[in-house]
């Protein structure tokens, strides 16, 4: 049971490039943290940092109250899960899983009760006798995390842990590794590019991107108020669209339409707005765009439209629909989204510029 | 490329004949000469068995300090061509294991000097420096030693730059999980690093041994006593009789003999070698 805690830790290589910026995290006791950002925004950087793979160059790092900075990997306490699972090739399952045990003078009674008790609960007791080319890839992926139970280290970390599976086993294992989770409790730190895999798994997600923290906060949350529009393009699947608009006194501006907002609390000029593909809806009585549909992307329970304003401005925009809607490629479609699911971010600092829904309802309903 | 045309199938059968032919029938006049009186030499070379079976092998070894009436007993120089061939191949992978180890996984100073001083040695095998290495081992007292007929074949690059190659191709996850596991350099290196490098240690061990076995030209400069005399020079020995009768199917014999040794390393090593390639994986 422990936390773990970073403090201005920061990454930068001999190059002088600034792979990990100031960077502050509480990660509390048996959370689950995922972090997630495109590629090369640092996030397997900060968790090799985590683990004493990379080296530290400022900053302190803590686990419970012990500052480990200087120690190595194997002093620790923690765990790895690496992407391509990194299984001693020559070592039977049970071996693989002994062997970080053995090396911390475990009693031989003593490892043999972990590793069977590990591998029933991974449902690996019927393979311990095999190498790991015998295995399939799933099963490897269990052997990996085995190894890391057995250990019952302070923490667990995960490195892109599923990325190599094929997308249905990537879901099953995606829920078993929450239920172990749960179960056991201990404090992981999950590295991923799958928006969805990061959703799904986080209690607390940490958007990073270019070495900063974006956003840190629960899934939803994230999804729901985005702090920037990294984050709200990147979180939610198909991506939000972000629209170039005005703010004037009467409301949001976008081309020639206008989307009566009371903006007392905005300032006046261009904007960016951000709108989820999910909650624009087609609506025939005085809809706020008139868009044409250029591309339809059938995914069984949704279709995806792919469309462009029909104003001025000739924006791109992608709107989620029922997936038995009848509509076709070249369909002009009035749009309209609730005033509570529209985003603005800021065009300047692209952070997110927030406005008062509930004055706004307060009008309405008057 | 299949090709289906008799002619062609008929073409490469030859091209193998011959092939076979060329590397057999010396062997094959070897085993034979065993099995004649020595006088059946003066006619010509014999092309099929004699009448003597194995008799002069068993002459050979039960007499074995007689070949040519030179003292040269054939126990004694087998004896001398496994010590010196064995005590080359392990000096030589040991040291080239370790120095690949440190060049491959470890961040020094001089890393890089220190690889290219080795590759460069590649350069300069014994035959190019054999003066100078000579005058060392003179001034070491090491002539007529085993020392002396080891020490300087056992510096090797190849075997070095092999194992560099082949630890190179280690995944650098499999480093780091042993590091997260506990493990320092010396248990990486030997529960996991010496395990996988198995089939390139059975194949050095092969070539190296028969590189030590059939070392000539350095045991013939650095020993004059007898007793340290390895077998393949022992055989050049027994022609260079000054008069008398050359007892060619004793020297024959000796030669099959001496042929034995790397080619039971060959045949119980190509165990290992097929294990290791089916089993390869990383």
């Amino acid at each position: 049971m422990s936390t773990l805690t970073l403090s201005n830790i920061a990454k930068c290589y001999p190059n002088g490039y600034q792979a990990i910026q100031k960077l502050n995290l509480e990660i509390n006791d048996g959370e689950l943290v995922v972090l997630v950002g495109p590629s090369g925004c640092g996030k397997s950087t900060l968790l090799r940092m985590i683990a004493g793979l990379e080296e530290i160059s400022s900053g302190e790092l803590n686990i419970d109250s012990t500052k480990v900075n200087d120690l190595e990997p194997g002093e620790r306490d923690i765990a790895m899960v690496f992407q391509n699972y990194a299984l001693y090739p020559h070592m039977t399952v049970y071996n693989n899983m002994a062997y970080g045990l053995r090396n911390r003078k475990t009693p031989k009674q003593e490892i043999e009760r972990l590793v069977n008790e590990a591998a029933k609960m991974l449902e690996l007791d019927h393979l311990l006798d095999r190498k790991p080319k015998q295995l399939s890839g799933g099963q490897r992926q269990r052997v990996a995390m085995g190894r890391a139970i057995v250990r019952q280290p302070k923490v667990f970390l995960f490195d892109e842990p599923l990325s190599n599976l094929d997308a249905k086993l990537r879901v099953q294992m995606r829920l078993e590794i929450k239920k172990l989770q749960r179960r056991l409790g201990t404090t992981s730190v999950y590295v991923t590019h799958d928006q969805v895999e990061a959703m799904t798994l986080a209690d607390k997600l940490v958007v990073l991107n270019q070495g900063n923290v974006e956003q840190v906060g629960t899934p939803l949350d994230l999804y729901d108020f985005p702090a920037s529009m990294f984050v709200a393009t990147f979180i939610g699947s198909p991506s939000m669209n972000i629209l170039d608009g005005e703010v004037t006194a009467e409301g949001l501006k976008l081309g020639n339409t206008l989307y009566p907002l009371p903006t007392e609390a905005l300032n006046l000029g261009s904007i960016h707005i951000g709108l989820r593909p999910e909650h624009l809806c087609i609506s025939q009585d005085n809809p706020w765009l008139e868009v044409k549909v250029e591309l339809i992307e059938a995914l069984g329970a949704d279709l995806l439209l792919y469309c462009t304003t029909q104003d001025a401005s000739e924006q791109k925009l992608v709107v989620r629909v029922d997936g038995h809607s009848k509509i076709d490629i070249g369909d002009c479609l009035g749009v309209d989204i609730k005033p509570q699911h529209i985003h603005l971010f800021d065009c300047k600092t692209q952070k997110r510029v927030e406005w008062n829904i509930d004055a706004f309802q307060e009008v309405s309903n008057a | 490329m299949v090709e289906r045309r008799p002619i062609f199938n008929l073409f490469c059968h030859a091209i193998l004949v011959l092939g076979i032919i060329s590397i057999a029938l010396p062997v094959w006049i070897a085993i034979v000469a065993t099995t004649h009186e020595n006088s059946a030499f003066a006619t010509g070379t014999p092309f099929w068995f004699g009448d003597l079976g194995f008799s002069v092998f068993s002459e050979l070894l039960s007499n074995a300090s007689k070949v040519n009436n030179t003292a040269l007993p054939i126990t004694g120089m087998l004896f001398n061509s496994l010590v010196m061939a064995l005590c080359i191949t392990i000096g030589k992978l040991t040291i080239s294991i370790m120095s690949a180890y440190a060049v491959v996984f470890f961040r020094f100073p001089g890393r890089m000097i220190a690889f290219w001083m080795i590759f460069f040695t590649l350069m300069l095998p014994v035959e190019v420096r054999i003066m100078p290495t000579f005058e060392v081992i003179t001034n070491l007292n090491m002539l007529n030693s085993f020392y002396g007929l080891t020490i300087p074949l056992i510096a090797s690059a190849t075997a070095t730059f092999l194992f560099r190659q082949f630890f190179l191709t280690v995944p650098h996850e499999l480093v780091e999980a042993a590091r997260i596991d506990g493990a320092g350099p010396i248990k990486f290196f030997v529960d996991i690093l010496l395990p996988l490098s198995r089939t390139n240690i059975a194949a050095l061990f092969v070539i190296t041994f028969i590189y030590g076995w059939n070392q000539y030209l350095w045991p013939l400069l650095i020993t004059t006593d007898i007793e340290y005399y390895t077998i393949v020079m022992g055989i050049k020995q027994m022609l260079g009789v000054v008069d008398g009768v050359i007892e060619w199917n004793k020297i024959m014999a000796t030669t099959i003999i001496a042929m034995l040794p790397p080619v039971i390393v060959v045949i119980a090593m190509q165990k290992a070698f097929v294990k290791g390639l089916v089993d390869s994986e990383k």
